[in-house]
């Protein structure tokens, strides 16, 4: 898709290079390989909540198992860090990252600045990504962490594309999520749990369950500290105006392992085949809230544009 | 001594804040700045903020701290130099990118890391000390604790809001405004982003809205109705005492509210910290003296949370 300049021996050749296709699995429960055979690479561990039952951030045995996995099925391996560390959580996401070295992951990513200065400083050779709540509005900051060693980053959600595109003009990788359900907020506690009484599940166990947050014209998904869309982004019918991003990725850390396996088939197919209006037909099926595209296009992140450039009514939100 | 730092939503405003006995007020620059344009000031208003504040002995700070475009950042610059020759004492940022910028091209100038910056470690301090910033504010979830460190370790000032609001997600991190009712605009060559306090719109507050729990797979049902997601207001009084030898600034917000509101406001905390110096503190008498503010405030905020909830359905910035 995406056109390469490369030197081969003093001569510029050109080439087109697919981006990489990734998805993020929470535990060692979730990975089958079955539903991971259609992307390049795999995030590994729930960067929302330490407790998470089965987090691969904070079972280190659990860790080395999947990397091994994921090392079989010859895919890269990285691995994600707690995405809102207070002064007494870093010592716990340092012994993380210390884990992550020693298993000889392909990069580490981090959505907090303090991890991602640690990192450069302390281990200079590791590749470093950033996530989506890293806040990256600007080339400035994106010029500010390339010279700090960080090699791709996740611009802000909110950016619509041709923002992002100024990112990758700094020089650094981009990656981006094109299907699923993004963070709009995180804090420093699960409000889920309040509600332990009323729905007969607490923590560890709730965040298993599926629940909604609904409003009047709003529908989100609490999960873990973090609070995610309730309709599921969705670029299948924009891709093409992604072409120049290193690396498009599944969101899927809150889903069960058979949407990982469906939507990354269909986005595989999308990337080598072209369009198909029974793959988008059935990206739409899965979204049980419905679908919309972030903020690529400027708008409302709710909202949903067409091929066609009008605003097209999704699945009802209640 | 601790300084104390006022809102100034006006001109009026900045000079009513001086006389109650505030050290220091911050303003916004107009299209800049983390609130609607109604309470930002403009080019000839901040310069003369500035000449009030240096009559009064006092500082002005010029709060910049919205995400602006990568293609507006020579916007910036030029926003920067006409602060810089207004002689505006320091400037609130959030984008640490434009932090670099502005060490770069005014070293004189003081930069505060915005509570947008949502800084909760004390590596991600050292981060945005080593990008300029001279002095942070603490997020409002912090412990005291959490900030003495963040200062020592860090080796920077630390401001901490008395009156402001912990929201249902970090400050800074949070999107669901946006995602519910974003709108793009250009006025004058610069984007303005009605409905995201990140890049300079008014949040329309949906965590005020009326929620309820809702099941999904197998699990359908509603387990409660009629709750807000938490956002709650505070004014401080018992934590202050403890504070004035660790922190180095304490910020009341409120561009938003009557001048009146913030002149009893001011007057209270000025005459209860000089107190508290005093070592003649009265509690109790305090108390009930910001119980009377509370309910004022709380009636004022009842109807703004009002207006932006009416606003978001037009999508207009009020």
């Amino acid at each position: 898709m995406k056109v390469d300049r490369l030197k081969v021996e003093g001569i510029e050749v050109t080439h087109e290079v697919d981006p990489e296709l990734v998805t993020n699995v929470p535990t060692l429960e979730s990975m089958s390989e079955c539903s991971l055979k259609h992307y390049d690479a795999v995030y590994l561990g729930m960067p929302y909540c330490w407790e998470y039952e089965g987090n691969l951030i904070s079972n280190h045995d659990d860790l080395g198992a999947a990397v091994e996995m994921l090392r079989a099925m010859k895919k890269k391996v990285y691995v994600s860090t707690f995405a809102a560390p207070r002064n007494k959580d870093l010592k716990h996401v340092f012994s993380l990252i210390d884990k992550a070295v020693e298993l000889e992951v392909d990069a580490v990513e981090s959505t907090n600045y303090g991890v991602i200065r640690h990192i450069t400083k302390e281990y200079p050779d590791v590749r470093v990504h950033t996530g989506g709540l890293t806040n990256i509005y600007t080339s400035a900051t994106a010029e500010l962490l390339y010279s700090m060693g960080v090699e791709r980053v996740m611009p802000a959600y909110e950016l619509p594309i041709e923002d992002i595109r100024k990112i990758k003009d700094v020089g650094l990788e981009v990656e981006v999520v094109v299907h699923g359900k993004i963070p709009l907020g995180i804090s420093h506690d699960c409000f889920l749990k309040s509600f332990a009484d009323k729905t007969g599940k607490d923590c560890p166990y709730i965040c298993k369950e599926e629940f909604w947050f609904r409003s009047d014209d709003l529908v989100l998904k609490p999960f873990g500290s973090a609070t995610l869309s309730g309709k599921d982004v969705c670029m299948y019918e924009h891709i093409e105006k992604l072409d120049f991003v290193d690396a498009m990725r599944i969101e899927a850390i809150s889903e069960r392992i058979g949407y990982r396996d469906v939507v990354g088939e269909i986005y595989r197919r999308r990337i080598n085949e072209g369009y198909s209006t029974e793959d988008f037909g059935r990206l739409k099926e899965m979204a049980k809230n419905g679908i919309c595209n972030g903020f690529y296009f400027n708008k409302a992140g709710q909202d949903y544009i067409g091929k066609v450039g009008k605003a097209e009514e999704t699945k009802g939100v209640l | 001594m601790v300084e104390l730092l006022g809102p100034g939503g006006s001109l009026e405003m900045v000079e009513r804040v001086f006389q109650a006995g505030a050290n220091s007020v911050y303003v916004g620059v107009k299209g800049w700045s983390r609130r609607s344009s109604k309470y930002e000031l403009d080019d000839d208003t901040i310069r003369r903020a500035a000449e009030i504040a240096h009559d009064y002995d006092g500082m002005l700070r010029a709060a910049i701290n919205a995400m602006p475009r990568s293609g507006e950042i020579s916007m910036f610059e030029e926003k920067l130099d006409f602060l810089h020759s207004a002689e505006v004492d320091a400037i609130i940022l959030n984008d640490i990118g434009l932090m670099r910028i502005v060490r770069d091209r005014y070293p004189d100038m003081k930069i505060v890391a915005s509570i947008g910056c949502n800084i909760i470690n004390y590596q991600e301090a050292k981060l945005y000390r080593d990008a300029g910033a001279r002095m942070i504010v603490a997020d409002c979830k912090l412990s005291l604790e959490e900030i003495a460190e963040i200062k020592n370790k860090a080796g920077v000032g630390v401001e901490v809001l008395i009156h402001a609001n912990t929201d249902f997600t970090y400050l800074g991190k949070c999107w669901m405004s946006s995602y519910k009712a974003l709108r793009y605009e250009e006025l004058d060559g610069k984007s303005y982003y009605v409905g995201s306090p990140n890049r300079g719109g008014v949040c329309f507050r949906p965590c005020l809205m009326k929620w309820g729990l809702h099941g999904g797979g197998t699990n359908t049902g509603c387990y409660a109705k009629d709750f807000n997601l938490p956002n709650d207001m505070f004014l401080m009084l018992e934590e202050i005492p403890p504070m004035l030898d660790v922190v180095d600034c304490l910020k009341i917000q409120g561009r938003e509210y009557s001048v009146g509101l913030i002149y009893e406001i001011v007057r209270f905390y000025r005459d209860f910290i000089d107190e508290c110096m005093a070592g003649t503190v009265e509690m109790s008498v305090w108390k009930q003296k910001l119980d009377e503010i509370a309910r004022r405030r709380d009636a004022e905020r009842i109807r703004r949370t009002l207006e932006l909830m009416k606003a978001q359905k037009e999508r207009i910035n009020v």
